[in-house]
């Protein structure tokens, strides 16, 4: 987890939305202000909900795994249709927002019970 | 000489036994996932990946991404070193010059001989150019490798304008990504709309909207007549209806499966290379699956050409299961797909199509199928509003098609009803009688139906 964590830090897009294309982050002001909403909305999200994939929409383009300020390897998740349980996971939205092809989901916690089937937060 | 006289039915006989030999061409998901599946039935077997490309598997769907800026190049390899080692998979960077079925050896580029005992041709498609004066010209790209990407990338950093022609998905990637570079990008239609024949006259309004407010300047009824040039270097674009200066022209008119390897060593081919139910071509140990397999469609009695990600996932699974030993029929899904068009995101899933021809296109493109194009025999009814837009087709039982674009409420529901052929008896009236409440109906009809069946 911690590797992962320090690997992966460099890619970290939620400090550099300064030099994201301008097609994807619009103005300044705009990604401020929805970044603003995000982080509002995410606290009611991070108690009730995490993300699912359906692995039959993913083509593995990796957006997720590249927008995901914390460096979780969202695809390798989407691939298995294994659910985001990394208890570091922000629910913050940005993988789920930025999935073009609607892969990704937030589930209500009361599926939580899954996660004591399925492999936990280590992939593979 | 192969049999080409009974492909159906043909059994997935062993064709290696345990430590087998087995060779896969081709670096896509197709190939990827006959590894994965081969590995999983023989841990001893010698297992080996030829590709021109010799990359990891890289998301081809996600070269739109790159094109857009939304995705570093990095990000697209959907595999590293690692997974291949511990796959136990060799990777080699060839090309494939014959395949010799009787001897089962195949000779690459360099000279060098090769043993199998089951082969797998997973060598995809490639992108169709027409043939007009000028096509060889510096400036006309398409986009079926990550080779390709770089060179529009590097094309339109100098590029100050961009002609695409085609249809279909590949023709809206390559538009809307030359736009986000800044190229001013001009899109030619032969006739009067988009994707004629699997979208309806509604839904191609919707997405030509949304180009013109993106800026992408729409030219309707304007067939591309030759490509002008100066130094080997495209300046314009000749039309019909006039001359767009230009430095760049890309196409999408469509893919053509690469058969000529398999047409080499005379397996059987249509427009793809055929296969039997356990993606066995008509010589018995070389399999075929993704982009160049043409598959037997249950359904339609046809064989059909698919382009999906997803699709070629599960060919190639079945595949590699069978190149082990195994009898893993595979069974055609109907053809499903969710992306952005002209920046809605858009579900298309089995059989929506219009019953007319593409004029802009010549085959399917990526990111297709040609299952859409069925005509099914069903009713349409339809819902929508500014940007979001639903379209299903009513079959006498069960639902057998869905354009679901903008809001994805209902993606997963149709695509579990339609999948399963859930019998929609119980709502078929009100669906014909009330679509306004189209939306609410089928949401309701789901829960209510996934409540009791095994969603997965």
């Amino acid at each position: 987890m911690g590797r992962k964590l320090s690997n992966r830090s460099e890619l970290s897009p939620t400090f550099r939305h300064g030099i994201r294309p301008a097609t994807q982050a619009g103005s300044a002001i705009g990604s401020l202000d929805a970044f603003l909403s995000r982080d509002s909305r995410r606290h009611q999200v991070l108690a009730t909900a995490y993300v699912v994939p359906e692995a039959v929409r993913c083509v593995q383009c990796g957006i997720c795994s590249f927008n995901c300020p914390l460096g979780i390897d969202v695809r390798s998740h989407a691939r298995d249709g294994r659910p985001v349980t990394e208890s570091y996971c922000l629910s913050c939205g940005e993988c789920v927002a930025r999935c073009p092809r609607g892969v990704l989901r937030f589930e209500p916690s009361s599926i939580f019970r899954m996660r004591q089937g399925d492999k936990g937060s280590d992939p593979e | 000489m192969t049999d080409n006289s009974r492909l159906v039915g043909q059994t997935g006989k062993v064709t290696a036994e345990m430590g087998g030999n087995y060779l896969i061409v081709g670096n896509g998901p197709a190939g990827y996932a006959a590894a994965g599946a081969i590995r999983e039935r023989d841990p001893l077997g010698e297992i080996t990946i030829l590709s021109h490309e010799g990359t990891a598997l890289y998301s081809r769907p996600g070269l739109a991404y790159l094109l857009t800026g939304a995705v570093p190049e990095r990000s697209l390899f959907a595999r590293g070193d690692e997974d291949y080692r511990r796959l136990g998979v060799r990777r080699l960077a060839a090309r494939v010059n014959s395949i010799d079925p009787q001897t089962r050896r195949l000779q690459l580029h360099d000279g060098r001989l090769l043993g199998y005992d089951a082969l797998l041709l997973a060598t995809g498609a490639r992108a169709i150019l027409p043939d007009v004066p000028g096509i060889e010209l510096d400036g006309v790209v398409t986009l079926d490798t990550l080779a390709d990407a770089r060179r529009i990338l590097r094309l339109a950093r100098k590029g100050r304008r961009g002609v695409v022609v085609g249809g279909g998905i590949t023709a809206l990637e390559l538009a809307e990504g030359l736009a986000a570079r800044g190229v001013e990008t001009h899109y030619l239609l032969r006739k009067d709309r988009y994707w004629a024949n699997v979208l309806d006259d509604e839904e191609s309004a919707l997405v030509e909207s949304r180009l013109e407010h993106e800026k992408i300047r729409l030219h309707r009824r304007a067939e591309l007549v030759r490509v002008l040039g100066r130094r080997g270097k495209v300046t314009g674009i000749e039309t019909t209806s006039g001359v767009i200066p230009a430095d760049i022209l890309a196409v999408a008119i469509g893919i053509a499966p690469r058969i000529e390897l398999a047409r080499g060593c005379e397996l059987r081919v249509g427009r793809g290379i055929m296969v039997d139910p356990f993606m066995q071509t008509s010589a018995s140990g070389i399999f075929a699956a993704g982009d160049v397999a043409e598959v037997y469609d249950p359904e339609t009695g046809k064989t059909m050409l698919d382009s999906l990600w997803w699709i070629a996932l599960e060919q190639g699974r079945s595949a590699g299961l069978n190149m082990a030993g195994a009898e893993a029929p595979y069974r055609r899904l109907p053809p499903f797909n969710v992306t952005r068009i002209g920046g809605i995101t858009t579900t298309i899933v089995g059989a929506v199509g219009q019953g007319r021809g593409d004029d802009d296109l010549l085959a399917i493109a990526r990111g297709d199928s040609e299952g859409w194009r069925v005509r099914p025999a069903a009713m349409a009814v339809e819902a929508g509003e500014e940007y979001s837009r639903m379209r299903l087709m009513l079959g006498g039982q069960a639902i057998v098609g869905a354009v679901i674009m903008g809001d994805q409420t209902l993606s997963r529901p149709l695509q579990h009803l339609i999948s399963r052929e859930v019998d929609i008896g119980p709502v078929r009236e009100r669906l014909l009688t009330d679509p306004s409440n189209l939306g609410a109906t089928i949401l309701a009809f789901w829960k209510n139906w996934s409540a009791r069946a095994p969603i997965q």
